[in-house]
């Protein structure tokens, strides 16, 4: 921490804050506190330019043009009907401009969502005061619901021309013109003018395969610890909540879940399923929630005695309404501290679980699988073993930052 | 104890259970040499009979309840050995790294924690704390393939064995040679191994003693005009140990799983070896038996906690 903000509410008034006092304050003034911790901003950009390279990945790196113009050859029409006998008349060929955008014609399913899940959540947050948890709801179904159908009539085009070699009259490449999955450049190229960061041991661009990596670590990040705190906080909160037997049980459960050691636990689970990100992340959702639902437990037992969880009960609350209402919101704080630090060692589990050959299979690149590839090969190639090791460096350093500027910025201690 | 022993052989039960395949048919063709075809109904139900397969669900728990107790896994489908035969060959040398690697971290971790309460807020522990967290950020098998790469040989610097345990022919060494080869070849498994703990630990062992120097009792020691020596390492050190102890208990699963990768790199045949290569096998008894044994490792850890716990603290009683 740089420098404390002033300890005033009214440093930060917002609309909701007049219509639900205190939550939003406290929201509110943990952002505050957060933004004027530079480390913890630093890393919040990082993790928003990470989202914005896997969002734009194929406009960014790709093997096909944005916009093309190129000479195409025909035959002009023949100016008479040929006559039955007499050899065809000559045709002139004629040179016409054909105008074609490659890039957004050959869009893949996953790129097309990857464009509209982001579009969708900015649109559901820039509404969410508009939104009740009914029509939330129904908005978030319908638009999945909408991306879903659309990806599903989306046919993929598959356009293996090599665009670099093509002479056209405008050619507008994307900045790093060499596609992902695309073995055309010589192998165990190191860094240089033509291949920035090198090529691997089937002549495929580093920098391209990094840049669509990036979509595998977000998403299994996002996806298995969305996974993981949901069932934490479900299994914590009625743990902490009920007491008694409840608690007994569950955390009877928790303890015996924490007998095995995460790695061994998803890889004994990986052996008997079929590998794929959807396994992947569900395996690695359902074997770390653990943590968070030890301290969802805890958050409860000591939020629950509190006056104005005692307050809402003798007011007729209902146990539901007490939980997600009253307790579950003056929680969130550690659990989002939580969240952010999962999703860092979750980017660490794939990337470590691809590096061992367990993870998502190639093709697909992951940063984790790209590694591996310094490991086996036959000659020294430090540019397989540097810049993917970076990458993963670089997005687990700035979760790591951004979970503990939200500890610092939430941690009733540390309010003056 | 005894519950939760009963809630990993139930998870285990569990585990075992979603294995696709028929148990008696890869048996049956495990017996055959693996070429068998069409198993004949007679042998398969031989086989249910021989191992309880035939029994229900309920009676088949407690056989495998039984087997877990007497830790018998049975054999492997891939060489036909007793699991737990493969698995105690390994277990010495996992444990060693793991052991040598916690107790590294606690023996660097504590010193470092304790410099850093007490020179609070000054440029050393500010140091120390960006140092420790962009180490707990760097992935340790990133670090563990650079030092391949670049330290064991290969185009770059040959200062480290780039695989295995020692040296060939290592046995025929005198004691103290032994001795140095084998640290030769664990300093740079160990050193990758241990530092992601690092900084948790200091950490802990830092917030410990900035609230033990606040005690009376610390502020009563430097006034009876005790060395500042003195206060802080037998008045403060053993309180400010007790809550980086119970941590003790959560490292010991991240080290075996971390130790799992950590030996795939350096070529060390140990458990974790054993797990990616029956993996990639499918040998599911050597899956099962690894999988239990690492949780009974791991029981074992926080019981090792727990008594540790006591130790440090005469306040608490073990019941």
């Amino acid at each position: 921490m740089t420098s404390e903000p002033p300890p005033s509410i009214s440093s930060a008034p917002t609309a909701a804050a007049a219509t639900v006092p205190g939550e939003a304050s406290l929201a509110s003034e943990s952002w505050t506190r957060f933004r004027s911790n530079r480390m913890a901003m630093a890393g919040l950009w990082i993790v928003g330019l990470m989202f914005a390279v896997a969002i734009f990945a194929p406009f960014i790196a790709s093997n096909r043009p944005y916009y093309m113009v190129a000479l195409k050859r025909s035959l002009a029409p023949a100016a008479a009907p040929a006559e039955p006998g007499k050899p065809e008349p000559p045709r002139t060929v004629v040179m016409t401009k054909v105008a074609s955008f490659p890039l957004l014609h050959g869009l893949t399913k996953e790129d097309l969502r990857w464009l509209m899940y982001p579009a969708a959540g900015l649109a559901v947050w820039l509404f969410r005061r508009r939104l009740t948890a009914r029509t939330g709801f129904i908005a978030v179904t319908a638009a999945v619901a909408i991306i879903e159908i659309t990806v599903a009539q989306h046919k993929e085009v598959m356009d293996w021309t090599n665009y670099r070699a093509i002479a056209a009259q405008t050619k507008w490449m994307p900045p790093i013109p060499y596609g992902p999955l695309e073995q055309e450049s010589p192998q165990y190229e190191p860094p240089g003018n033509t291949n920035w960061m090198g090529t691997d041991d089937l002549g495929r661009d580093i920098l391209s395969r990094l840049i669509h990596a990036t979509r595998i670590s977000m998403t299994v990040g996002f996806v298995a610890t969305s996974i993981s705190i949901t069932l934490g906080v479900l299994v914590g909160a009625l743990a902490g909540y009920y007491r008694g037997w409840v608690d007994i049980g569950l955390s009877r459960v928790i303890e015996v879940m924490e007998c095995f050691p995460t790695m061994f636990l998803i890889l004994a689970v990986l052996a008997f399923l079929t590998p794929s990100l959807f396994t992947l992340m569900a395996v690695m959702g359902l074997t770390s929630w653990t943590g968070t639902a030890r301290l969802v437990r805890g958050e409860f037992l000591r939020l629950s005695e509190l006056p104005f969880a005692l307050a809402a009960r003798a007011l007729g609350a209902g146990d539901r309404r007490i939980i997600l209402g009253h307790i579950l919101p003056n929680a969130m704080g550690p659990v989002l501290v939580a969240a952010t630090f999962g999703i860092a060692s979750a980017i660490l589990v794939e990337s470590s679980l691809s590096f061992l050959g367990m993870g998502v299979q190639p093709p697909t690149p992951t940063w984790g699988d790209m590694l591996s590839k310094a490991r086996s090969g036959v000659i020294s190639t430090w540019w397989l073993a540097v810049f993917p090791g970076i990458m993963i460096f670089i997005s687990i350093t700035a979760y790591n930052l951004v979970g503990q500027g939200i500890r610092d910025a939430t941690d009733p201690r540390l309010r003056e | 104890m005894i519950p939760t022993l009963l809630g990993i052989s139930l998870i285990t039960f569990m585990v075992m259970k979603m294995m696709p395949g028929d148990p008696a048919v890869i048996k049956a063709r495990m017996a055959a040499g693996g070429n068998m075809q069409e198993v004949p109904p007679e042998t398969l139900e031989r086989i249910r009979k021989t191992y309880g397969l035939d029994k229900s669900l309920g009676e088949q728990y407690v056989l495998w309840l039984g087997r877990m107790v007497t830790l018998d896994f049975g054999e492997s489908l891939v060489d036909r050995e007793p699991v737990t035969k493969r698995i105690l060959e390994r277990l010495p040398t996992s444990l060693q790294l793991s052991v040598g690697s916690l107790l590294l971290a606690y023996m660097i971790s504590v010193p470092i924690g304790v410099m850093s309460a007490v020179k609070k807020d000054s440029f050393l522990d500010q140091a120390t704390t960006f140092g420790l967290f962009v180490l707990y950020s760097l992935p340790g098998f990133w670090l563990a393939t650079l030092a391949l790469v670049f330290l064991c040989g290969g185009d770059y610097f040959k200062l480290f064995p780039s695989s295995g345990l020692s040296s060939m022919g290592a046995e025929n060494l005198p004691f103290g040679s032994w001795v140095m080869d084998r640290i030769w070849h664990l300093a740079l498994p160990l050193a990758v191994l241990t530092y992601p703990s690092l900084a948790a630990l200091s950490r802990y062992s830092r917030s410990g003693m900035l609230e033990v120097i606040q005690q009376d009792y610390i502020r009563t020691a430097r006034a009876k005009g005790l060395r500042e020596n003195a206060v802080i390492f037998v008045h403060g050190l053993r309180n400010s140990l007790i809550p980086i102890i119970t941590l003790l208990a959560f490292e010991l699963p991240s080290l075996l799983g971390g130790s799992m990768i950590i030996e795939t790199i350096f070529s060390i045949s140990g458990m974790g070896e054993l797990t990616l290569t029956s993996i990639t096998s499918r040998d599911y008894t050597m899956i099962m038996g690894i999988f239990t044994i690492s949780a009974f490792l791991t029981l074992a850890g926080f019981l090792l906690g727990d008594i540790l716990y006591c130790v440090a603290d005469p306040r608490i009683r073990l019941q």
